[in-house]
Parts: C-alpha cells; structure tokens; sequence
C-alpha cells in the first residue's frame, strides 16, 4: 500500500473557485500534497461562500471550503508584490502542477504566467481553468455557473410545461469544470510521465459543461432534431410509468424491457399480463386513469418508497426513488460501503462528508480536513524551501 | 510538438450503453487505442440504432445512429460472445496485451464469465481493471439496475433540483452517466500513473450514484454542520439577484442572467433603459432584490420580452452583467466562441458521412497539438486487425472463427426498430426540427456535412 495513486506530486493551488478547488480536491484525496497559496490579507474567495457554521460568516466555516479543501495545506502568501513573488517562484520550481483561474492574462501581467514561470520549471503543468477558455470572443466576458449553464446547452431541456428552465442543484456546472479540468491536468501529466516535459493546459469551463451533452448537438447534425422533448421521468405517473406517490414519497417507475409483464408480477398476479390493459399500449395509454386507479394505486399506496424499489429491482425493473440529503447518511447500501467519512474540523466541529467516489484497490483515496487559512506557512516553507525563520516575512505582510 | 498522453495504452473495453462508454471515450480522445468489444449476438443495442442520420435506418440500421457513435467516436471494435468458450479463450488471451480492461455489467457478471478482476490479474499482473456502475461492487443494493435519474435521485441530486418539493427534476441530460464514465476516466488515469511509478495495477470500482453524491457535498456539509436540508430552489442563489431565466422574444427562448452585487444592478438597470421600477424602495439593495426576487420577473420580462436571448445577453454582456442565451443543443453547434476554439470536429464515418462530434477532452494543450479522431468503428470493424496483430490469427483461423459466427460484422439479434419518427412528429411534440439542418452545418464548417456522394 502507498500513500496513494498521485502520492509523488507537489500542486500549488492558486485558484479561487469551486472548479479549481474541487479538481485540486482530486489531487489531495489521491494522495498529492496540495498547498493552497490564498492572498495573506484575504483568504481564497471559496471562503467567502456560504453557508457557514450556524449560518454566522467565518472564512473557516464555510460547506464550500470545509468540503473542497479537505487534506490540502494552506499558506497565506501575497505575490503581488516583489518578496512574496520571489517566493512563490521557489515554490514554482518545485512543483509538479500549477493550478490557476485568474482571469486570462492576469497571471502573466504579474509576471507569473505559463511563459514567465515554465523557465523556472521546464517540467511544470501549468493549468489554467476560465470560464470560457483563454482564446476566443468571449474569453473577458463576466459568467457565473448559470450563465455558462445557459451557453453550453444543456440548461435548455431542464424545464416542464413551458415553464423557464432550472439549473441543477448545488454547483454541478463548476463540479463537472473540476472533473474535467483534473482529467486534463493528468492527461500532460501522463505525456509527462513519458517525455519529462510540462505544459500549458487551457480548461473551459463551458466546454466542459457542454460535453455532458446527451448526444443533443451531434444528433442535430444526423437529423435536424434540434431538441428532443421532455421524457416522462419528471412527469407525474400514468399508464404504468413516470412518478408514482406512494405511503412515504414518491417511486419513479420504469418498467424497462418487457417490463409490463414484470409489473403485473410484482403487483401480484402474474396473470394481469394478459388483461387487455397490460397488453395493449394505445389502449392503457387512453385508459391511464382507469388502469393507475385499478392497479397501480392500491399496490403503491400501502407500501413504503424502499419495499416498492426493492419488489421491482428484484423483478429486475430499475425503479428508483428520490432521497432527500438527510436520507442519505442512513441509507443501508451507503452505510454497508462506509461511504461517508467522518472528520474533525477545530472550529466546525465534527461533520460527515461525502467520500471519493474513486474506489482504488491499491491506492485507496483518503480523506482529510480543510486548513486554516496560512496554517501551513511554517511547514510547507521549511519543508520545501528551508525557510526557519518567518519573521522579516511577516512583518512585510508576504505571509 | 508530442504525441497524445496515451499512445501505447490499450484498454479492452466492454462497456455498453452510455455511462460506460462515455468513461473510454475520454481515454480515446486522449490518445488510447481503445478496444471496444461487442458480440454479434449482443451488440451495444439500443444506442446502436437510436436517432439514425437522416432518420431512415436505411440498410444496416446498427451503423447509423447519432447516439452511438457520439459515445463511441475514436474506439476500435471487436466481436466477441464472452458467453462461449471461444469468446472468453480469445478474450483472456487479449488480456495480456493491455492495460485497463473496462466494464460496467451488473456487478455479477463478471464474475460469473470468470474474468473478475482476480482472474485478469492471473493473465496480467499489471492489470488495471474499472468497473462502473450503478451502485458499486459490494453492498446489498449492488444488483440494483440504474439509469441515470436513478444515479441522481438516490444521490439527493433530484430533491435539491427543480420547481419546488412537488415539481422535482432530474437533469434530462444524462448527468448521472457523464458523472460515473467521468470519474471512471479520473481514477483510470490515477492507476495509470501509478502504474508508471510502481509497475502495479489495480481494481477501479466506482459507483454513479457515488459520484453524483460527492458533487452535493456543500449540501451534504450544511447538512451535517447545521443540521439543514437543501430544498429544490429553482434558480435561486443564496446571494445574487436577479439570478435567474426569463422569457424572450419567440417561442420557449430564455435568457440567464446574474446580477452578483450593486455595481452589476447599476450597470443592470442602465442596460434594459432604466424604467421607473429599478428606482423602487423594494429593489434598491441585494438583501431586498432576494427577498423580493419573484415581484421582479414581469418587470424584467417586460424587457427580455422585447428581444432575442442573444439580443439580451449582448445587453447585458457589453454592460459587464454575468448572462447568456440558453441555447439549445443545436444552437451550440453555431455559436462563435465553441466555433473560435474548434470545440467541434468534423469526423467523416463510411456509411453516414460527415457529422458533428464535440471533443471529448477539450482542453487546450500547448505542447500537444489535436489529432483527427478516427470514425465511430463498424460492428467487428478491427476484427481482423486486432486479432491478427496482436493474437498473430492467422487468414485462415480468422476465416474459422467468422464461419462459425464467433466473429462477425452483422448482429444476429436484431434490436427492435425504433419506431418511425419524422421532424414533422416531433415538431407537434414540441421539439424545434429544421429540414435545412446540413446546409446550415456545411455553411457554418465551411466542408460538405451529410451523407458522402
């Protein structure tokens, strides 16, 4: 056993968005030692957001920062100045991956962009996460994740009877840009692995976002469908599929292939499969109210979302049911697979987060807790560049 | 300039449907010679014949669809019925000539082909191994089958998503498989790299649900430190407003829009014309605007009404207010930005001609320039090429294993024809269906898109 798959590698993380944050995340639960380097007057914005520990504003407290910056190190460190960008320029010479999401050009005005720091380090991975990419019209354009929702075409579909269409919960937009900028990011780094050389790597956020696709933009060029119609998951239950009430909520009920016969055995009577309505698609589609009120209705109204599910998956139906965030940390599969990891935060206290859905036999991910703001400087500055005493840096107001 | 990160690695690929698919499609886009393997008597049916270009099945309707070859661009394919013995002989004797062998069954099945991971690992100890499914490898709902509203709604996905408690949504998009075949594709790359450091494989399970789950962390957080539970807040953001969509100018046009703080409000108000009610008390600060979000929408519908959701978005834009247009999926295709940075390719398939593929790894690569990916393969396309070159079968073996319908290039079992579909149906279905939908390609390309000849 090691101390992960990513164990060997140094990333600096300069970034201040959830997208940035949760591609280094990547990084420290495999392993990597992760040092956020966070403005020494300010803290990285991701502190900024809320909500935090009872809902008072603390930069230490924040769910964002409490989640996505668990297990990395931070050190408070102004580099915008002469000093502190001397500093970080010892650092950059040691690091394996730069992880940035300024603005395009804002790093290279301070002299710290891709073509001034990768002659300190030819081997370095600078990666440089924007909303809409380094290049093109767009590129200075102000976004926020519904914004660029809105451009990559997969907000367009999240609407129901002509009402406007919804984002996703939480920040999925800035998840999938950490997803496919770590993707990216370990892309030159396995070139690396072969050619000892780093790079420039350019993630848009946008582009990432429009890549979870459906098929929908490359299925216009074979046919001229610009946009397929709402399927009948979010839609109430009728005829036998869709969302169905039942004693504790609701079962999305789809019966699949050849499902019909299954459904009419889970109800309990196999022999239903050669009633007219089970048989006969056009004819319970017209009937649906009749065919849910007989059938339907009586079996899911007397019977818990879980006994349902269970009833049809053993059918081999793939029913499922909508659990609430509170369900999750008792739900019995969840429990069984120690999927929730719990850690200990000084100021928030003991909490249960989500672990790394990256089960590798070998390298198993580990899971830690978020630093305070500049807690590492001590650390992190001895370990890497001998740095003992701090005090005239200090005092300058670098760290 | 080098070549892709992932030149010489093989992947022995029997993912099928999508999420699965979509996991080795971004090792293909990164250079991997992936090995996708079907069998003539189950081939990757439904998405085989789902939307076929031009919708007419035409003759071979397994080698048409959108669907299929959006998943499976750039990958080789084989014919293998790991049912058999023959199968499962060539398949082991595969094994010792890759890499990372993928799958996403149900978590039985394979071991019930007697290639689980500690079977690979006996014919190649460096074995990488990733199974993506549902619900993961062990557990007791393991064998629960999962499309991917149910990857997100058994992940709280779907209760914090939509209109209210009565009117929850899932993504509609598929996001349940993009988010298990991306993580499948993360943790794949992490085992490579330590692989090249320690010379080790390793068995990858990861579970869609899982990774859906990971990404509600901040609501799992304020669920565990304030004991709080994330409801459905349509588009509402715990500071910014307006932050929503509002009606356009046309039928179901939208506009998005995000007004982060007073500095944006001002050059907000100055953008749609200033009307009397942006100088209202209820408005005149954040705290207000959130409170008072819902008063506000036929206000500025009154505007957005008036243009298009380009014309808005420019509005907004040029005044240095976060918006954009919600495109529809095709109207991506056009847009200038993904045109500038050829997010788009142009990939030229045999039977179907040229189409619209998005890079599946777009990142920008200063030392690695794009290769032109290679065309959705034919059913047991690379047959021959893959079992003679790295299992040295011979003309006459191969001849064999096709007479004996071990091999072959044609499905035995047919899907069922996807019913008849025609842009004038789909029109009344709501769906928005342009007849002209090549000449606008090859104008916007610039090359002829459609049917070769």
């Amino acid at each position: 056993m090691s101390d992960g798959a990513l164990d060997d590698l140094l990333i600096l993380d300069l970034s201040h968005g959830l997208a940035g944050a949760y591609c280094t995340k990547w990084f420290a639960d495999l392993g990597a030692n992760v040092v956020m380097v966070e403005p020494a007057d300010k803290g990285a914005s991701i502190r900024d957001i809320g909500p935090f520990k009872n809902d008072e504003p603390n930069q230490e407290t924040g769910a964002s920062h409490l989640y996505l910056n668990g297990g990395k190190k931070s050190i408070s460190l102004s580099f915008e100045n002469d000093e502190g960008k001397s500093l970080l320029n010892k650092l950059i010479a040691k690091a394996d991956i730069l992880v940035e999401d300024e603005a395009p050009g804002r790093l290279g005005n301070l002299g710290l962009g891709f073509e001034d720091v990768c002659t300190l380090n030819d081997k370095l991975i600078y990666l440089s996460i924007t909303p809409f990419g380094q290049t093109g019209p767009y590129r200075d354009y102000p976004s926020t994740e519904l914004t660029l929702a809105a451009f990559s075409g997969t907000l367009a579909v999240r609407a129901v009877n002509g009402k406007r269409p919804i984002r996703m919960g939480g920040y999925q937009g800035m998840y999938i840009g950490g997803r496919i900028a770590f993707l990216s990011a370990m892309g030159a780094l396995l070139q690396r692995d072969v050619t000892e050389e780093g790079q420039h790597v350019d993630v848009s956020l946008l582009e990432a976002i429009a890549g979870n696709d459906m098929a929908a933009p490359t299925t216009y060029s074979y046919t001229g469908i610009a946009q397929v119609p709402l399927p009948s998951a979010n839609a109430r239950g009728r005829g036998g599929a869709g969302r169905y009430p039942c004693k504790d909520g609701f079962v999305d009920v789809l019966p699949g292939i050849g499902g019909l016969k299954k459904l009419a055995a889970m109800l309990g009577d196999p022999g239903l499969a050669e009633h007219e309505l089970f048989k006969n698609h056009a004819l319970r589609a017209e009937k649906a109210e009749e065919f849910d009120a007989e059938f339907m209705e009586p079996f899911f109204s007397t019977r818990t979302r879980a006994e349902i599910v269970e009833a049809a998956q053993a059918k081999g139906m793939p029913f499922s049911y909508v659990l609430t965030p509170d369900e999750l940390p008792s739900e019995p599969h969840l429990v069984e697979r120690e999927f929730f990891v719990d850690i200990e935060h000084p100021i928030a206290g003991k909490l249960a987060v989500p672990g790394s859905p990256a089960r590798l036999s070998e390298t198993p991910p580990h899971l830690s807790v978020a630093p305070q703001a500049g807690e590492s400087n001590e650390t992190v500055l001895s370990e890497l560049l001998g740095l003992t005493d701090l005090s005239s840096l200090e005092n300058q107001g670098v760290l | 300039m080098s070549k892709l990160p992932l030149e010489g690695v093989r992947v022995l690929d029997l993912t099928r449907a999508y999420a699965g698919t979509i996991g080795t499609l971004y090792l293909a886009d990164l250079g991997a010679d992936v090995i996708k393997v079907e069998a003539v008597t189950r081939p990757d049916i439904p998405t085989r014949e789902m939307n076929p270009a031009e919708l007419d099945p035409g003759e071979k309707p397994w080698e048409r669809a959108a669907y299929f070859h959006r998943l499976n661009v750039g990958k080789r394919d084989i014919t293998l019925d790991l049912t058999t013995d023959t199968g499962k002989d060539l398949f082991r004797k595969l094994v010792p000539h890759c890499d990372v062998v993928t799958e996403n069954y149900n978590p039985q099945t394979m071991r019930r082909f007697n290639l689980h991971y500690d079977a690979l690992k006996e014919l190649n100890p460096s074995i990488i191994m990733a199974s993506m499914s549902g619900f993961g490898a062990d557990g007791p709902r393991k064998s629960w089958a999962a499309y991917y509203p149910a990857m997100e709604s058994m992940a709280g996905l779907t209760a914090i998503t939509g209109y209210d408690e009565d009117q929850t949504l899932t993504s509609l998009t598929g996001y349940g498989d993009w988010t298990l075949g991306t993580v499948g594709a993360m943790a794949i790359l992490a085992a490579l790299h330590h692989r090249n450091k320690t010379g080790k494989g390793q068995y990858i399970d990861v579970s869609g649900r899982e990774a859906v789950l990971a990404a509600i962390g901040d609501a799992m957080t304020d669920l565990s430190m304030n004991n709080r539970v994330w409801k459905p807040s349509e588009n509402l953001h715990t500071s910014m407003a307006p932050h929503d969509t509002y009606r356009c100018k046309g039928d179901n046009s939208w506009v998005a829009m995000a007004v982060r703080d007073q500095q944006d409000w001002i050059a907000f108000c100055r953008a749609i014309g200033s009307p009397a009610w942006t100088g209202e008390a209820q408005f005149s600060d954040q705290e207000k605007r959130h409170e008072n979000q819902e008063a506000m929408r036929p206000l500025i519908e009154d505007w957005t009404g008036q243009h298009t959701h380009r014309e808005a978005a420019d509005a907004l834009l040029a005044a240095g207010v976060p918006a954009g247009p919600v495109l529809d999926p095709s109207e991506t295709l056009f847009d200038p930005q993904l045109k500038a940075r050829e997010y788009y390719e142009v990939i030229d398939h045999p039977l179907v001609g040229s189409r619209l593929f998005p890079r599946q790894v777009p990142a920008h690569y200063s030392a690695m320039e794009r290769q032109p990916r290679s065309h959705t393969p034919l059913l047991g396309e690379h047959n021959h090429q893959v079992l003679g070159e790295l299992l040295n079968l011979d003309a006459t073996s191969l001849k064999e294993l096709e007479d004996s319908g071990a091999i072959g290039s044609e499905p035995t079992r047919k899907g069922r024809r996807p019913p008849e579909t025609s842009r004038e149906k789909m029109r009344q279905w709501g769906a928005r269906a342009d007849d002209d939908y090549l000449e606008k390609l090859s104008a916007a390309y610039g090359k002829k898109i459609g049917p070769n000849g």
